[in-house]
């Protein structure tokens, strides 16, 4: 037994010099902090369409894809389409969503290379382009100041 | 900092404390790629994966229950995030279950990799290791790295069978073991010249 304890350190010790997480990665992972977010409520995914079964497969076309998020009484619906077909430079994405209850927000689609900030209209309906592929989270600041922001849980796209 | 606590780091982090917040990713960094891994991903799902874990963690900072067993939540957190991508992409899952085909793996030409080696007992694991079944390969990746004194408890979170995941990773050692050995009887099939990791071992 001690002889596979020093094994498997030894082993571990070569699996660390010979296969490392890339220093970027580890610096985009740093990075992220700056994504705290403390004073939203955080909304969870609820459905993902390109995980059932039935639609993924209606959708081998270019279907949109849509993601409901949930907090509290808050519900986003976002719909993400690939820009530029299915071979697209290294994927440009489309993003329209809907704020149920509706009202007017101002909307930050996070990003792996930023932000895209834009508002809604009335009924609670925005778009931004282009978004890459990749972790996304939308934040949701209402400007009734009464209601709690939104922020959604980080989905790859 | 030096000498923080898991649980007083995530406590740090949670309240807005960077430099907190980049000793928690540098100390858990090859644990949760050792997860991704282990799963056999590569290129841009494996960054997405590993990236999407640290994402779940900034979101739940402040939630989580148990910080002192951190190590424990990335593992089951990175393993989800994985299967999620293997899921949506279609491909098919590893499966750990499957038997044995140690044969089918040809032994890897000395590479690159034997070069960030410092000793020669390591470059004799890395070849015995790369010669090893992938199913090994993976269940090894993964509770090695798991089994890192610096983490703790967090073997028993992993999400296999409790009672298959025990001789499974037992067998693959002693695979590994065989295979080592073998080579220091210079009795295998190894084509490879019985000195090349000596000229490729060293700087």
């Amino acid at each position: 037994m001690v002889d596979d304890d020093r094994l498997v350190d030894r082993l571990r010790e070569v699996i660390e010099a010979t296969d490392p997480p890339p220093q970027r990665l580890i610096e985009v992972a740093k990075a992220s902090f700056a994504w705290r977010t403390v004073d939203a409520e955080l909304a969870e995914l609820i459905s993902d369409s390109s995980t059932e079964p039935a639609l993924a497969v209606r959708s081998a076309g270019e279907a949109p894809r849509l993601l409901t998020f949930t907090a509290g009484e808050t519900v986003v619906v976002l719909e993400v389409t690939r820009e530029g077909g299915a071979a697209g430079a290294a994927g440009e994405h489309r993003l329209m969503g809907q704020i149920v209850a509706p009202g007017a927000a101002t909307v930050e689609v996070r990003h792996s290379d930023g932000v895209v900030s834009v508002t809604t209209d009335a009924d609670g309906r925005f778009r931004a382009a282009p978004v890459p592929g990749g972790p996304i989270s939308v934040s949701c600041r209402f400007d009734d100041s009464e209601r709690p922001a939104v922020v959604t849980s980080w989905v790859s796209i | 900092m030096a000498d923080l606590s898991v649980s007083e780091l995530v406590e740090a982090a949670s309240r807005g404390d960077q430099l907190a917040w980049d000793r928690l990713v540098d100390d858990h960094a090859s644990l949760v790629w050792a997860v991704v891994r282990s799963h056999r991903l590569h290129g841009g799902d494996a960054e997405d994966a590993f990236q999407s874990t640290w994402l779940r963690l900034v979101e739940n900072l402040e939630r989580l229950v148990h910080p002192d067993r951190l190590a424990a939540w990335l593992v089951t957190t990175a393993k989800r995030e994985c299967l999620r991508l293997l899921r949506r992409g279609g491909t098919e899952l590893p499966d750990v279950h499957i038997a044995d085909r140690a044969d089918d793996a040809s032994p890897p030409a000395p590479g690159p990799a034997e070069a960030l080696l410092a000793h020669e007992e390591q470059v004799e694991v890395l070849r015995a290791f790369q010669r090893l079944e992938p199913r090994c390969q993976d269940l090894l990746r993964l509770t090695v790295a798991a089994a890192d004194p610096r983490y703790t408890e967090v073997a028993a979170e992993l999400e296999m069978p409790v009672g298959s995941i025990g001789p499974t990773r037992r067998r693959c050692i002693e695979h590994l073991r065989r295979l080592m050995h073998d080579h220091e009887d210079g009795a295998t099939d190894d084509s490879s010249p019985a000195d090349a990791h000596r000229r490729t071992g060293r700087r």
